[in-house]
């Protein structure tokens, strides 16, 4: 009975819809940001789309799909070996098996208020076929018809079951995953 | 009075420690010379550390034991130059089972991507101050595993000798200089 009077209401509320925003890759960044030991490993992810619906009058609507091409990944370590060894490794079958796996998709639905004027949305991240709950917390501010987003995920790679033990590499088992956007409204 | 054969304290220090050595160096060798992105390399590197670290502590030990200590005497009639030799062979030991894994261990904290060291999964052990921010790291790097290599090898040919040299007392010149390092299993 519930899912007759939804189907409608869903219906209705097209035109309601939250607004659409697209996001512009030149001003935007995707980061992960990991620890070995005393060093931070900087990872960019310069290739990825979003589709965003955003309203902040009604956090509820808020939609993202995120995907991620990880075929992309640059190190940001300094010396050149070290960089290839770690964009070799990362793309390599131990950690996101880039070849069968091409993308990590970042799905969220709904967004609350959060701690310090923060918003939070729960979504889920994909990668290499498994799906687990990942929380986004970021801010945005819109001015006209232009956002600017920021925000992180903390991110628990261990929970995909890939990557090397972190009692061997030294590698901490959570990372943060950092963003940067800026998305105009679509008409 | 010199004894006549090395105590229960410097014997077993001696065989553990070269057993240990030619484990963690067959370890090195093997570690070394890993395909790219083997998933046991890090245990494998972990194992080494903390063989090296555990040899360099049983070395300070067994220096320690040596200097309040006084060796067997050479069997009489050693002649003065392999009396020399022996002496030669055995300071440069005693130095280089201290200076090797010092070597790794400063190896290990001047490294470009400083791997943290677990001591046998057990506890962290921190790397040697004074070895990170040098405008050209890698380099730094580069020489410090370079030395550890050199060192290495070095170790393993006066090893080669050593033993070498103590077949030769036990079976050609039939001397106890071999028999006062081993365990008299059921007394002699």
């Amino acid at each position: 009975m519930r899912s007759l009077i939804l189907i409608p209401a869903l219906l209705l509320a097209g035109p309601a819809l939250a607004a659409g925003w697209a996001v512009d890759p030149t001003q935007s960044t995707l980061v992960i940001e990991g620890q070995q030991g005393a060093n931070t490993i900087r990872i960019t992810l310069p290739e990825w789309t979003a589709e965003i619906a955003f309203d902040p009058q009604d956090l509820t609507k808020t939609r993202i799909r995120a995907e991620i091409a990880l075929g992309a990944l640059a190190s940001q370590t300094e010396n050149a070996s070290d960089k290839a060894e770690e964009e070799r490794e990362l793309k390599g079958a131990s950690w996101f098996a880039v070849a069968e796996h091409p993308t990590a998709l970042f799905t969220a639905t709904g967004a609350e208020l959060f701690e310090g004027g923060t918003l939070r949305s729960r979504g889920t991240l994909t990668i290499r076929g498994t799906a687990v709950p990942a929380d986004l917390v970021f801010t945005v501010a819109i001015t006209g018809d232009t956002a600017k987003a920021a925000g992180q995920a903390a991110v628990s790679w261990t929970d995909y079951g890939i990557g090397w033990d972190p009692a061997q590499s030294g590698i901490a088992p959570q990372v943060t995953v950092r963003f940067d956007l800026t998305a105009t409204r679509m008409p | 009075m010199a004894p006549t054969r090395y105590d229960a304290v410097a014997m077993t220090l001696h065989w553990v420690i070269a057993f240990a050595i030619l484990g963690t160096f067959a370890g090195g060798l093997v570690m070394t010379n890993l395909a790219a992105g083997d998933p046991y390399r890090f245990t494998i590197y972990q194992l080494h550390k903390s063989f090296g670290l555990t040899i360099l502590v049983l070395s300070l030990a067994r220096l320690g034991w040596r200097l309040t200590h006084v060796a067997p005497a050479l069997p009489e009639g050693t002649p003065a130059w392999q009396g020399v030799l022996a002496r030669a062979t055995h300071v440069l030991f005693y130095a280089l089972i201290v200076i090797v894994p010092l070597s790794g261990w400063a190896l290990v904290s001047s490294a470009t991507r400083a791997v943290p060291t677990f001591w046998f999964g057990l506890f962290e052990v921190p790397h040697l101050p004074g070895l990170q921010g040098f405008a050209d790291q890698r380099a730094v790097f580069t020489q410090v595993r370079d030395a550890h290599e050199i060192l290495a090898l070095a170790m393993i040919g006066l090893l080669v000798l050593h033993v070498a040299a103590a077949l030769k007392h036990h079976y050609i010149d039939r001397d106890d200089v071999l028999a006062r390092m081993l365990p008299r299993f059921g007394g002699r």
